[in-house]
């Protein structure tokens, strides 16, 4: 099995670390960043990572305008998305879920998990 | 008839024979009437030949269609038929000639040599009598070029044939045989020379047709010309008879053209003018000139025009002149206009008035001879002068403005004025000007005609003076006097005639018509007038004969005349003067005092009372028709008699006693008597007076006796009615005062004596001022001028008892008639109480209001139409209305956003209920806005709703802060998270150790730092939950779902939890069906088990259960912890209440858990509380409403058997909601059909017809309102009810788009499954049950 290959975009620098850290060492994946919405929408095409995991709350293009571009552009369509925020509430987990996210993680999030979460999500085996 | 009868008859005869013959079959017709042929046995019986047969047939035939036949096409066919038979003849003839076998061969049937003849002409006549018209015919008698030749050439043509013929048979020699030929030849050259000449002649003939036809136009144009002209033309021979006049010849001279030809034209010409006219045309012939001459000329009405005439030679071809053509014109104007100038000029060189002319700048053009005489210049000097030299020197302005009033085109008319001569002198004249034009209109000078009136103003004056003094004269007489003219016109009429007719001088003088004013009776003019003419004519003089007159304001005056005539110096009657005298006044005493005496007679004699004289012996000396008719008698009869004669004894002597006493003292006696009068007790009032002679002595009684029978009744029952009255009047629980007008008391019942102290006597000594309280008593003058004003009052006032103690008292007063005069009537009724009452709700009002006044609230009361009708000043402060605008405005109540909530919670109140925070937006009187809180309540009046009061609080602030915190938790919650997730995250990876083992120590430090973190993550949850879920923010999402799966559920996530803590976690549950919000009841769940975890110790138990009790289910959480005191058992639930406060610390809870459990169970209309036993344990119990329970808010209706179930149809994509919408309806009998989509709802409702629709708005294939939209299409289902339950928010104009029948709007989020159950059974209700017959099918 070839290693998974993550895109983090997250305009916090130090969410991105830790969470690069955890899936990098805990869940031994490839992790790639972007620090805004338009960086994230280049990466994933040019790196066509095996999944996203997305911010919500952004300046500029926030989450959901990334994902709409995303799901916009037929080379992009099929890469699964997971909505990473802490807004939880279950207002917000439908909208996401209307939007057509596979999920959402909660922030803060347990870097020891945070890996075996996505698995469980996208149906990986571990 | 008859011909067509007999040529029938041969048709028939005749194709029968033919017939016979071609068929071959011998007819034998003689057969019928030779019956005895064989008598005669050799005779030959002769047969018609077939060709004979066919002629007759032919000729027959023609004759029965020409003969019944007007059609030209069938005459013409009955001439060929004709002609047809002819020819047959003809072929049979030639035959004959050329040798029959030659042409026939042998088998020829033969016909008689003279039936052929016969044969020829039978047909040529039928041909021509067919006829004339037909072409057969006219080919050859018809007018043509064509049929004129043949009539020439054929019969010689056929003279020839026929000549030939015979040549041939008697064998001349040079013939021979082509005898035939030769004739077919000669046949055919004949035709064709017939046809070229008349071509010829046919071109000829048009040429000389168009010549003809030019000249015939050519002549027509003339005369048009000619006939048209204005002038009149005529042409006339040399010795002037008309050959020709042209029609205006009848305009312009009244007579008929054709009538003057043949007529002289001199004979018209005027007497005066006729020489000269001969003598001009008698030179024009002699020359052959024109000639040109102006004559008078008589028109056809006898007066004479003025003509203008030109005439002109005609010359013949040797240029003789053989006529004249004379061109006339009227030129009367003109003629008329010449002479008229040339008057006018003699007129104004010999006028005696000086007419001038002038430029418009004032220059002298012209200058008559009374000019010359009037100013001394002469023409020669005054012309081109200008006209200033006439005027004097004061006057210099004047002349401009004569000429400025002409230039306006006014005329100048008898200005008087003063004009300077030649030697200085000025004299007085009076100017007439008018503008001189040309022929456009344009004024180019003045004429002025002036006169000299200074001789005239001198006798003016003079008269003037001399009519004055007339006048004065007349004026100042105190006599009418007047002057009329010899036919009774007015010429003198004075002041003191005015005076007394009432007709002014103006009006009267000049005329006669006042006598008709004064006189209106037409036959007593006509007296008057005669009396008058008499005067006049005769010289008599009339004294002292008096007339009624009647003045112009329509009173009468009777007035006395003497009257003479007037008399000129020829002693001619000329006219009269009249004086005239007004005697009225003393006339009207005259006859008032004729009067006076016939009117009291009249009055003795009509009176119904009985009037008498009774003399000293009891005689009656007079008596009246009354009386008489009382005792049955006349006048007559009683006259005379003694009183003892006439009535009965008793009431004689009774009478007689009376008039005695009367006679003796002289004194007048009324006496009141019963007497027995004819069977009746009769009541008598009589007056007796006496009469006194001249010398004072009594010498007889006059007595006036009336019948008082019915008033003596009336006083009898008045007098007992006030006795009763009197008893009322004492019983009743008011004082009643009676005064008159002065203020006396007349009359007091008990009750006043009894309140006030003073006994009946001492108030009627008494006035109201006496027992009114002083402020009141000054009051009483005012009062009185009230009642005398409008009849009755009505007042507060107090009264005064005698001891001093004032009573209020509410006094209601009228005048009423008592005893005759007017009284007042007073009621006066202590109001003591009522004031006392009064003063109290006062007392209690005006505290009530001290309150609203000083509240910060506004507090407000309204009727229950919700129309304000108090609001306290809080409400100005709040609304920035004034309390008077608000009862100006409409309500602002009402302005609010949710006016139909408010109203809605409003009407509720006014059912007696009490709306508690109502909460809304209103709108302030500048336009902004403000958030209020209403909180209203009924007001009760003996268990009624009477009103409605309430308190609106501005909640705006409090609104605005909400607004801030909620902004602030959600940033707080954005905000704090973030770094949080950062620290956590390190914080698990170094611990963790995947960045390198740690000392265990160090190891030890991060996990506290851990914990803690989570601690925090979990704190800052709480507060959020907490906020949204107290604040509502939350909508709880409720579903159906299992008690049991719930408890399993929270049991399974705290499960790792629990194992940690090293406790035993276990599930006994009972499971039913819930109506709940899943995510929320396991976290109320997992809440309590974590606290349970938390207070429990290692190796203890905690169980999760659920129970159904009744209609609801039961959840329990039990620990076997340290429990929890009893005193803070009570505020557990409270935020941020901790049983120990060292707890948050040591077990790493929020505070929040409890509170935001509760909240939620609240939410779920369920209940949460504790038991427990200090060292024992705690169980947790929460309940929450099973689902069938909680959809049935209601019971079901009990339905009657008859009534047919109503359907619903209910059209939403969630199919698990509408299975619970059409469970819920089912329970109230009311069946439904569930469809997804938005067409198979249209489609549906089409087919079934439903009682009712239930429409989702958002459908998976459409909108809503498309599907109202379509249903709208169909007659029926336009006005089906409809309901329509969605998520969103619609506002009027989106509802407006989505009704059909009657339409309800639920919104989701607001009215809950459960809610829509009631709502729409109550709906359903309404329309179909209190509607009555609105039954939808």
């Amino acid at each position: 099995v070839s290693t998974r290959r993550i895109l983090i975009v997250d305009d916090e620098s130090d969410i991105r670390e830790v969470a690069q850290m955890s899936l990098e060492m805990i869940s031994g994946w490839q992790v790639l960043t972007a620090e805004s919405g338009d960086e994230g929408i280049a990466k994933a095409k040019k790196e066509k990572p095996d999944a996203i995991l997305l911010d919500a709350m952004m300046p500029g293009t926030d989450g959901a305008a990334t994902f709409e571009k995303l799901q916009a552009d037929p080379s992009t369509k099929q890469i699964p998305v997971i909505m990473f925020t802490a807004k939880v509430q279950p207002a917000d987990r439908k909208r996401f879920a209307d939007l057509g996210v596979k999920d959402v993680i909660a922030k803060p999030f347990d870097p020891m998990t945070l890996g075996s979460q996505i698995a469980a999500i996208l149906g990986w085996s571990v | 008839m008859f011909a067509e009868a007999c040529a029938l008859i041969v048709l028939v005869f005749c194709l029968t024979v033919l017939i016979g013959f071609l068929a071959g079959i011998p007819l034998d017709i003689e057969q019928l009437f030779l019956r005895t042929a064989s008598k005669f046995g050799s005779v030959q019986i002769g047969r018609m030949s077939p060709i004979t047969a066919a002629g007759l047939v032919l000729v027959s035939a023609s004759l029965v269609i020409s003969s019944s036949a007007r059609g030209y096409r069938r005459r013409q066919l009955a001439a060929i038929l004709g002609l047809l038979a002819a020819s047959i003849g003809f072929v049979i003839i030639l035959g004959y000639l050329f040798g029959a076998p030659l042409l026939y061969g042998s088998s020829i049937i033969p016909v008689a040599l003279t039936t052929a003849i016969v044969l020829d002409f039978l047909g040529m006549g039928v041909c021509a009598s067919a006829g004339p018209t037909c072409w057969p015919i006219r080919i050859v008698i018809g007018p043509s070029l064509n049929a004129q030749l043949l009539r020439g050439f054929l019969p010689l043509t056929i003279a020839i044939i026929l000549l030939l013929s015979w040549f041939y048979i008697v064998g001349v020699p040079w013939i021979g045989t082509p005898a035939v030929t030769a004739s077919l030849a000669l046949l055919l050259a004949l035709m064709t020379v017939i046809a070229i000449a008349s071509r010829v002649a046919r071109r000829v003939g048009e040429e000389i047709l168009q010549t003809h036809e030019a000249l015939r136009e050519s002549e027509q144009r003339l005369r048009q010309i000619t006939d048209n002209m204005l002038d009149i033309i005529a042409q006339t021979d040399l010795q002037g008879i008309c050959q020709y006049a042209s029609p205006s010849y009848k305009t312009v001279l009244g007579y008929d053209p054709e009538d003057m030809l043949g007529r002289s034209l001199f004979e018209l010409v005027h007497p005066d003018d006729l020489a000269n006219v001969i003598e001009i045309t008698l030179k024009a012939i002699a020359s052959g000139s024109t000639a040109r001459f102006s004559y008078r000329y008589r028109h056809a009405d006898g007066h004479y025009v003025w003509l203008d005439s030109v005439g002109n030679p005609i010359l013949d071809k040797k240029g003789q002149m053989v006529a004249a053509v004379l061109s006339t014109r009227d030129i009367t104007d003109r003629k008329t206009a010449e002479e008229a100038s040339s008057r006018l000029a003699a007129i104004v060189e010999s006028s005696d008035d000086a007419i001038i002319g002038k430029t418009m700048d004032g220059v002298i053009t012209s200058w008559n001879q009374g000019a010359e005489r009037l100013y001394g210049y002469s023409a020669e000097e005054a012309i081109g002068r200008p006209i200033s030299i006439l005027l004097p020197p004061n006057r210099p302005d004047e002349l401009t403005q004569i000429l400025e009033r002409l230039k306006r085109g006014e005329r100048v008319q008898d200005f008087e004025t003063k004009r300077m001569r030649k030697d200085g002198k000025i004299i007085d004249v009076s100017l007439t000007a008018s503008a001189i034009k040309d022929s456009t209109g344009r004024t180019v000078g003045a004429s002025t005609i002036a006169r000299d009136i200074t001789e005239r103003k001198r006798m003016e004056e003079e008269l003037g003076r001399l009519a004055q003094f007339r006048q004065t004269i007349i004026d100042n007489a105190n006599v009418w006097l007047d002057v009329l003219d010899e036919k009774a016109n007015v010429v003198i009429w004075n002041k003191a005639a005015e005076a007394i007719s009432g007709y002014s001088r103006e009006e009267v003088v000049g005329h006669g018509k006042v006598w008709e004013w004064l006189y209106p009776d037409e036959e007593y003019r006509r007296h008057l007038t005669d009396l008058v003419a008499d005067v006049i004519q005769h010289g008599r003089v009339e004294e002292g004969f008096e007339t009624r007159i009647r003045r112009k304001d329509g009173q009468t005056r009777i007035i006395s005349w003497n009257e003479r005539n007037l008399l000129n110096e020829h002693g001619k009657a000329i006219g009269s003067i009249a004086l005239g005298r007004d005697i009225t006044e003393r006339k009207q005493i005259e006859v008032e005092l004729q009067l006076s005496e016939s009117k009291y007679r009249s009055l003795v004699e009509n009176a119904t009372d009985l009037i008498f004289l009774i003399g000293e012996k009891d005689e009656i000396m007079s008596v009246n028709p009354a009386a008489a008719r009382l005792l049955g008698r006349t006048v007559e009869e009683i006259l005379g008699k003694s009183l003892f004669d006439v009535y009965p004894k008793e009431i004689a002597a009774m009478f007689s006693e009376n008039v005695r006493e009367v006679l003796k003292t002289g004194k007048s006696k009324i006496t009141d008597e019963k007497v027995a009068f004819g069977g009746n007790e009769v009541w008598i009032n009589t007056r007796l007076e006496p009469l006194l002679d001249d010398r004072g002595v009594v010498y007889a009684v006059s007595g006036v006796a009336r019948n008082i029978t019915e008033r003596k009744l009336m006083e009898d029952a008045l007098r007992e009615s006030e006795s009763r009255y009197r008893t009322l009047f004492d019983s009743t629980n008011d004082a009643i005062f009676i005064h008159d007008m002065g203020g006396k008391f007349l009359e007091v019942n008990k009750v006043a004596c009894e309140r006030l102290g003073y006994s009946r006597e001492e108030l009627l000594q008494m006035t109201p001022a006496d027992i009114d309280s002083p402020e009141y008593a000054v009051t009483v003058p005012q009062r009185l001028e009230e009642l005398r004003k409008v009849g009755h009052s009505f007042s507060e006032i107090a009264q005064v008892t005698r001891d001093g103690i004032m009573i209020p008292t509410e006094l209601s007063s009228r005048i009423i008639d008592y005893k005759g005069t007017e009284a007042v009537l007073s009621v006066a009724r202590d109001i003591t109480q009522r004031k006392r009452l009064e003063a109290a709700v006062r007392e209690s009002e005006e505290r009530f209001r001290g309150i609203a006044e000083r509240s910060v609230d506004a507090i407000f009361t309204m009727d229950l139409e919700t129309h304000l009708t108090y609001v306290s000043p809080a409400m100005e402060r709040i609304l920035g209305y004034t309390p008077e605008e608000i009862e100006l405005k409409p309500n602002p109540m009402f302005l609010s956003r949710f006016r139909t909530s408010l109203a809605e919670q409003l009407a509720k109140v006014a059912r007696g209920e009490i709306a508690d925070g109502v909460q809304g937006v209103m709108l302030r009187k500048d336009g902004s806005s403000v958030h209020v809180e209403i909180n209203a309540s009924p007001i009760l009046s003996d268990g009624k709703v009477v009103g409605i009061q309430g308190i609106l609080r501005d909640i705006t602030e409090r609104k605005k802060i909400e607004s801030m915190k909620d902004q602030f938790v959600s940033m707080v919650s954005h905000e704090l998270r973030t770094p949080l997730t950062s620290i956590r995250a390190s914080l698990g990876l170094l611990a963790s150790g995947v960045t390198g083992t740690l000392p265990e120590k160090g190891q030890r430090m991060l996990e506290i730092a851990v914990t803690n973190t989570d601690r925090l993550v979990r704190l800052i949850n709480d507060i959020l939950d907490s906020e949204r879920l107290t604040t509502g923010k939350t909508p709880m999402e409720k579903k159906e779902c299992s008690a049991a799966r719930l408890v399993t559920q929270a049991a399974d996530v705290m499960k790792p939890m629990a194992e940690k803590a090293g406790i035993s976690l276990s599930v006994e549950s009972q499971d039913a069906s819930l109506w709940a919000d899943p995510d929320r009841i396991i976290q109320a769940l997992t809440n309590l088990i974590s606290n349970a975890i938390k207070f429990s110790q290692k190796g203890g138990k905690i169980c999760v259960a659920s129970e159904r009790k009744e209609n609801q289910m039961l959840f329990r959480v039990q620990d076997e912890g340290r429990g929890i005191p009893p005193d803070k058992i009570g505020m557990l639930f409270e935020r941020f209440q901790q049983v120990d406060s060292s707890d948050a610390r040591e077990r790493g809870g929020s505070g929040l858990g409890l509170s935001i459990s509760r909240s939620i169970i609240e939410q779920h209309n369920g209940r949460i509380w504790v038991e427990s036993t200090v060292g024992k344990g705690s169980t947790f119990f929460f309940t929450l409403p099973l689902l069938q329970e909680a959809l049935a808010p209601l019971q079901p209706e009990a339905t009657t058997g008859t009534q047919r179930a109503r359907r619903v149809l209910i059209i939403e994509d969630d199919p698990d909601l509408a299975k619970i919408l059409a469970a819920m309806l089912e329970r109230h009998n009311i069946q439904s059909h569930i469809v997804l989509t938005g067409g198979k709802g249209i489609a549906l409702s089409k087919q079934m017809h439903p009682d009712l629709i239930v429409l989702d708005l958002i459908l998976p294939d459409m909108d809503g309102s498309i599907v109202v939209e379509d249903l709208r299409k169909d007659n029926i289902l336009r006005s089906v009810p409809l309901v329509v339950y969605t998520v969103r928010e619609l506002d009027e104009q989106q509802r407006e788009n989505l009704r059909l029948g009657e339409t309800l709007f639920f919104t989701k989020s607001r009215i809950p499954p459960e809610q829509f159950e009631e709502k729409v059974v109550q709906f359903m209700k309404r329309i179909f049950e209190d509607g009555g017959s609105a039954g939808v099918n």
